[in-house]
């Protein structure tokens, strides 16, 4: 018997294995980095042992040992990170304890794709056929086909073909990829699938041969090809069909001797089912499954593992269950940080419950904090009812009405999925998301305008109560006048970037609002706003937070971002502006008015203080205009020229100055901070022959790298990349270097490691026959500005619509070390001006 | 506690008349109010803006905490006279980072918001106000300077403006300018002697004598901004001590200043729950009757006006042509005199000075609310020494060191505007409802009276009295009078502090009593409490 387990894993799969734990009895501990410190799973735990940076939960020794202090007798990898990772199950046996998940042989023979499928084949499981494609002879195919790398995973090493002369190139740069990624260039074809479905089948496997098919899940709703949407059973599976995935399933596992939970993929499309891979660990979207059954698969996986024999029969399906996965990015899927102030689902009757008819796994409670290390879901959110209609009724209007604030999630997105016809009729594809059949938002113009007029009452409302607390006029009327002269005025600035103006005057005879004359207003309060159009009273529940108010009503979540009445100059300056960092005089003018420039170029050279500071674009873009010539003589704030940025940036980073005799060294660059690791999240099932993978990607916007950037260049600037391949140890990180850790496993596992940094730029490029190039571009920018670990487990690329290989991997070149700036301040001593940027003149 | 009953019958031809009068003279107010907002009407507002300048009541909101009232102090200013309405500047009482502040700004679109003898009174009693209520003083400025075909009328008291504001400053009175544009020749003391300057960059422009006069005095020749630029006082002369990107940037430099001043008021605080009357304000439209010889009830006002309509009677049954009495208004204790039946004698007298000694006793603040016809006249009452009573009365308010806010509801006539704490008598407050009157005596008793001393002196002279001539004469005097007792032609001349919607009472003496509770209590002089 299990005594004591660790979960080797971050989040809401580690708060999900506590919990049965706790109903089983058994002692729990947890592990955390740095950044996870103050994080749910942490505090819940028996025990909690710190691992280190952000990247320590892919190292095996560190989890094996963490295991060993805290006297576990068992470890629960969870999903992600290390949990398909062979050489970790190993470790973890080798040391004597117990490994909940399937044998590490198992693990492995799932490893590359084509011995993968060639042992489904044998097995009797339905495969599409192998094409080999030797790097000689250009074969003769019947297009379109997809090209996948055998050691593949994550979508590298991946092609779309539909045109025959794009297919040379393709297969090239397949395998240049797959070379670089996986350091294994074999490559082979399948005929293209389209329009198919992603199904898989939940198996659970005992010592004593004894196999259980839970039925079939149907993940088809995806989003740049990560599942959104999960339920069971599938709308579109017939009894009949499921009877032959569920033997197909279970001859699966019989063929490698699988023990414990694990999934086995299939893509369904008109011309049959066919086996795709097989996830040998338990699954992001189990708790479907677990609703309609009424299982509990941690506590199965538990017994299991402890020897336990499994009933003749598994449990009969009733009902029906949907997760809808909440994730902190906007509307283009830029992963989002920072606190989350409040995140509370209305109606919920089962956090990680059995039984419940609104389940909640969360990673996350209000007000914690969400970083920029780790995949960006904050939960799920699981509907069970009799039917699929009543599931879908109800998880939509508890994710519109839940009171999720401070970040911007993908929450208007899965309520529009959710109830959009073609969901609730059952036809699903997973182009479903890609076709954008649904607003960004679910309030419309009108109900945003009106949520924000409800956000300014309240804020007024919110006023005159400080005014009351603080006993100054608090009992007069709200903004009142004996002379009036105008409305009072207040902005926000709403999530689609447009700018919402409020005029408004509290009168006598009631609210005037300019632009509302038939909005009457009922009861105002700091926190809720009755306002009352067409006869219709609506009720608004206005949270405000520094820099940010979220108005809840049946209207619609809207997040507004207040607009300040009088800001700082320094805050007014455009994005691309570009004031001297100091006083000084103009050396050189570095580039002139029309000039492309690529972020980090240098722009003006000021001497200051009898040292050269190289003012660079702080993003890539168009020089506007030039204020400066050489020789003039500027104050610190002063404008230098303004960048018109290529497309609008997220941030606006600071201008970064570098004194001219150095340049950041490499260790300095900030790429642990930069890094964002996935816990996982992201279905990792999706995963082709890289079980395990994770790679880091720089923050800040990426534009496209300079002709001839080397990678030791891209690495100075701050990109780190890494990634674990399947099976490929991770050594221990070099010491020394705070994003060692993140960039050891890139060396190990990377055949050419000098390239993982910056990404290598050859890798770039997209393929012109690839259907998803659009998406790529979208990707580039996304990912590019919220750098994270991704263990990008749920590429189910073999959808046959997969990402291009390298998208989704910022080209160097983005990150002009933010450092700089200090390294300017520290050599402009006593250049004080520098800390008044608003021009503003200190007393003397 | 004693909660006013009302008897006001809001249903009534009476009150339905009264009510239309006040609204049409609320409307008459409300333009002339419209009048000061336009400025220097809208080729010069437009002018102004092109330059990228605010509006002085633009200014002022950005400046003030967002949601606070704000109390315009003598909109009507000029009125009446050859300048407009509101004398090129606004002035008023505001709340800024949590302060009460009194605020000025000069209207540069009216003729370059040049001073002329009104802005100058207008501006010497906001500093006034800012001084004896112990309230910041914040100058937004931007000012031409003096009206020069006036100068004989600004120059010699307007001296007192730099005065005023080096005094405030020598009682612990923060002064704050914020330089907008031209502080130019004398305006250049305002920032002189502020205690803090912000100026705008590249808007500024403060010196003695400009380009011109500089070349006519020495020879040399400059431009402006060498001489007053906000650069140059930023960096050169010191006299800056801020020097703000735009208008927005001053304005907020200015709240922060506010903010670090770390000012406490020095008065009582008010209690923070109070109940609101139980009357609706908007009856106070139904209660003055047009023609202000009717009296009316005063405790109807006060039922719409003090907290709860709770007022406690002080010697409800001697002297009733007098109310007086304890309430509170916005949580601040208050002292209440209200006439009743418009005459003052003897006995109301006697009571007014005994009760304002009370009020100096438990160091409470006064309300008048006036409604007089002035103290009775007659052998009788002559013979009871209405001379000696009224005096008493007199004596005891213009001695009295609480502070006092008068409402002059209707009539202010005779020696009773002096009893009632007229304008003479320095409240620290007055503030007019629209159909008020203030004179020595009614416009048809002073044509009497002229008529009555004509007729004597004619009589005297053995002249036959011409009766047409004398009609005339009653008829031009009468309408003379009658339009300079009006609320809005004394508001003009500065004579109060502004003409108010009836509704707004209760709002402006909440204010004010904030206001009024800034400065510390002088403690009261002399005697116990005279029996009377």
């Amino acid at each position: 018997m299990i005594g004591r387990l660790l979960v080797a894993n971050r989040g809401e799969i580690a708060r999900r294995v506590f919990r049965t734990c706790r109903e089983l009895g058994v002692e729990t501990v947890a592990v955390f980095s740095d950044a996870d410190a103050d994080a749910p799973h942490v505090a819940e735990a028996d025990q909690a042992v710190r691992l280190g940076a952000p990247l320590a939960y892919l190292d095996p020794d560190r989890l094996v040992e963490a295991a060993r202090r805290s006297g576990a007798d068992a470890v629960h990898p969870g999903y992600g990170f290390l949990s398909e990772h062979a050489g970790f199950a190993r470790a973890v046996l080798d040391a004597g304890l117990t490994w909940i998940g399937p044998s590490p042989e198992a693990v492995a023979a799932m490893g590359t794709k084509i011995e993968a499928k060639a042992l489904m084949a044998e097995a009797g499981v339905p495969v599409l056929p192998t094409i080999p494609l030797s790097p000689d002879a250009t074969p003769h195919l019947s297009l379109p086909v997809l090209v996948k790398a055998s050691a593949g995973g994550g979508g590298r090493g991946m092609r779309v073909v539909r045109d025959p002369a794009g297919l040379a190139e393709a297969v090239a740069s397949a395998r240049r990829e797959a070379l670089s990624a996986f350091g294994d260039g074999t490559l082979f074809a399948e005929p293209l699938q389209e329009g198919a479905r992603h199904i898989e089948v939940q198996i659970l496997a005992d010592e004593h041969g004894t196999v259980w098919a839970l039925g079939e899940r149907e993940c088809s709703i995806q989003r740049r090809h990560q599942k959104v949407i999960e339920e069971a059973p599938s709308p579109a599976v017939t009894p009949e069909l499921r009877r032959e995935l569920s033997d197909a399933a279970i001859r699966a596992a019989r063929a490698i001797g699988y023990t414990g939970a694990g999934t086995v993929e299939f893509l369904v499309s008109d011309e049959g089912f066919f086996f795709l891979e097989m996830n040998t660990r338990l699954q992001v979207e189990h708790p479907v499954t677990e609703c309609v059954y009424g299982v509990d698969l941690v506590r199965l996986q538990i017994e299991v593992a402890e020897g336990a024999r499994l009933a003749a029969l598994p449990p009969s399906p009733v009902g029906h269950a949907i997760e809808a996965r909440l994730y902190a990015e906007d509307a283009e899927g830029r992963p989002q940080s920072g606190v989350l102030h409040r995140f509370e689902i209305p109606g919920v009757d089962g956090e990680f419950g059995l039984g419940a008819r609104l389940r909640l796994d969360s990673g996350v409670v209000s007000g914690g904090e969400v970083g920029v290390h780790y995949d960006p879901m904050l939960a799920k959110v699981v509907s069970y009812g009799g039917d699929r209609a009543e599931a879908a009724r109800r998880l939509a209007h508890a994710l519109a009405r839940a009171r999720i604030h401070g970040l911007t999630t993908n929450r208007d997105i899965l309520v529009g999925v959710l109830r959009h016809p073609d969901f609730l009729s059952g036809a699903l594809d997973t182009g479903f998301l890609d076709r954008r059949p649904v607003p960004a938002t679910l309030a419309g113009p009108g109900a945003v305008r009106l949520s924000a007029l409800a956000a300014a009452l309240a804020g007024a409302a919110a006023n005159r109560a400080a005014a009351r607390r603080d006993g100054v006029l608090g009992g007069l009327p709200s903004g009142w006048r004996n002379v009036p002269s105008q409305p009072r005025r207040t902005a926000y600035d709403a999530e689609d970037g447009g700018r919402l103006e409020i005029a408004y005057r509290l009168t006598r005879d009631g609210l005037r609002a300019e632009g509302f004359e038939d909005v009457a207003l009922v009861s105002a309060e700091p926190g809720r706003v009755v306002l009352e159009t067409d006869g219709l009273r609506h009720a608004f529940e206005v949270a405000a937070y520094p820099g940010v108010v979220h108005v809840d009503s049946p209207l619609g979540p809207v997040r507004l971002v207040p607009v300040e009445r009088l800001p700082e100059p320094s805050a007014r300056t455009s994005p691309g502006a570009l004031p001297a960092p100091m006083p000084g005089t103009v050396l050189r003018v570095e580039v002139k008015p029309g000039d492309v420039v690529e972020a980090g170029q240098p722009v003006v050279v000021l001497e200051a203080m009898k040292m050269e500071h190289l003012i660079v674009a702080p993003a890539s873009g168009t020089v506007a205009a030039l204020h400066v010539a050489p020789g003039a003589r500027v104050e610190a704030g002063a404008p230098l020229a303004d960048i018109e940025p290529e497309r609008e940036p997220e941030t606006t980073p600071a201008p970064k100055t570098t004194s001219a005799p150095e340049t950041p060294a490499p260790e300095t660059a900030p790429a642990a901070e930069t890094t964002r690791v996935t816990d996982g999240a992201p279905d990792i099932e999706a995963y082709e022959a890289a079980p395990t993978e994770a790679h880091s990607e720089a923050r800040v916007e990426p534009p496209a790298p300079p002709a001839g950037t080397t990678p030791a260049e891209a690495r100075t600037e701050g990109h780190a990349e890494a990634r674990i391949s399947a099976g490929v140890e991770p050594p221990a990180p070099p010491a020394g270097t705070a994003p060692a850790l993140g960039q050891a496993p890139v060396a190990a596992a990377d055949p050419a490691p000098g390239q993982a940094p910056g990404q290598a730029p050859g890798q770039a490029p997209v393929d012109a026959t690839d259907p998803a190039r659009g998406w790529a571009a979208g990707q580039d920018g996304g990912t590019g500005e919220n750098p994270r670990l991704d263990t990008r487990g749920d590429f189910p690329t073999d959808t046959h619509a997969g990402p291009p290989p390298g998208a989704g991997i910022p080209p160097s070149g983005a990150v002009p070390g933010a450092e700089a700036g200090s390294h300017s301040s520290g050599a402009a001593p006593g250049a004080d001006p520098g800390a008044a940027p608003s021009g503003e003149v200190g007393q003397r | 506690m004693t909660v006013l009953v009302s008897r006001l019958d809001a249903s009534s031809a009476e009150y339905g008349a009264r009510r239309e009068a006040m609204l049409a003279k609320i409307a008459e107010l409300e333009a002339e109010h419209a009048k000061a907002v336009a400025g220097g009407g809208p080729k010069y507002v437009e002018r102004h803006r092109e330059r990228g300048g605010l509006l002085p009541r633009e200014r002022i909101e950005l400046l003030v905490d967002p949601d606070a009232p704000f109390l315009e102090l003598s909109p009507l200013a000029a009125w009446g006279t050859e300048f407009p309405v509101g004398a090129s500047v606004v002035t008023g009482i505001g709340v800024v980072e949590g302060v009460e502040c009194v605020i000025t700004a000069s209207d540069p679109t009216v003729r370059g918001g040049a001073s002329n003898p009104w802005t100058l009174r207008k501006t010497l009693r906001a500093a006034e106000i800012a001084l004896r209520n112990r309230m910041p003083y914040v100058n937004l400025v931007e000012s031409g300077g003096a009206d020069l075909p006036t100068q004989k009328e600004i120059f010699i008291p307007g001296g007192q403006v730099f005065r005023d504001l080096t005094r405030l400053s020598a009682a612990g009175i923060p002064t704050i300018a914020l330089v907008f544009g031209n502080a130019t020749a004398g305006g250049a003391y305002v920032p002189g002697l502020s205690d803090h300057v912000v100026m705008v960059r590249e808007r500024a422009k403060v010196f003695l004598g400009g380009p011109p006069l500089v070349r006519m005095a020495t020879g040399e020749e400059s431009d402006d901004e060498s001489l007053g630029g906000a650069e140059m006082h930023a960096r050169a002369s010191g006299l800056a001590d801020h020097l703000a990107a735009d208008e927005h940037d001053a304005l907020r430099i200015g709240r922060r200043i506010v903010r670090r001043l770390g000012w406490r008021t020095a008065g009582h605080a008010a209690a923070r729950d109070y109940p609101a009357p139980l009357f609706d304000e908007d009856e106070l439209l139904g209660i003055v009757p047009e023609d202000l010889k009717v009296p009316f009830d005063p405790r109807e006002v006060l039922a719409r006006v003090v907290d709860g309509s709770d007022f406690d009677e002080f010697k409800p049954l001697y002297g009733p042509s007098l109310v007086t009495g304890w309430a509170s208004v916005h949580g601040h204790p208050v002292g209440v005199l209200a006439n009743a039946q418009g005459v003052l004698f003897g006995a109301e007298s006697q009571k007014a000075a005994q009760f304002i000694q009370l009020a100096n006793q438990t160091r409470t603040p006064l309300v008048f609310l006036q409604n007089t016809t002035g103290y009775m006249v007659g052998k009788e009452y002559e013979q009871s020494g209405i001379v000696k009573h009224g005096s008493l009365m007199i004596n005891a308010v213009a001695n009295s060191t609480v502070p006092h806010i008068t409402i002059v509801m209707g009539a202010s006539y005779g020696a009773g505007n002096y009893g009632m704490c007229g304008r003479a008598y320095d409240p620290r407050f007055l503030f007019s409802w629209p159909s008020a009157k203030s004179a020595v005596m009614g416009p048809a008793q002073l044509a009497g009276v002229l008529s009555i001393v004509g007729r004597a002196a004619a009589e005297a002279r053995g002249q036959v009295y011409d009766e047409e001539a004398d009609a005339a004469m009653r008829t031009a005097v009468e309408t003379q009078i009658e339009a300079e007792s009006a609320a809005f032609f004394l508001s003009g001349r500065l004579y109060d502090d502004g003409v108010i919607d009836p509704r707004d009472t209760r709002t402006v003496l909440g204010l004010c009593l904030s206001a009024v509770a800034g400065a510390p209590d002088p403690g009261r002089a002399g005697y116990g409490v005279f029996r009377m």
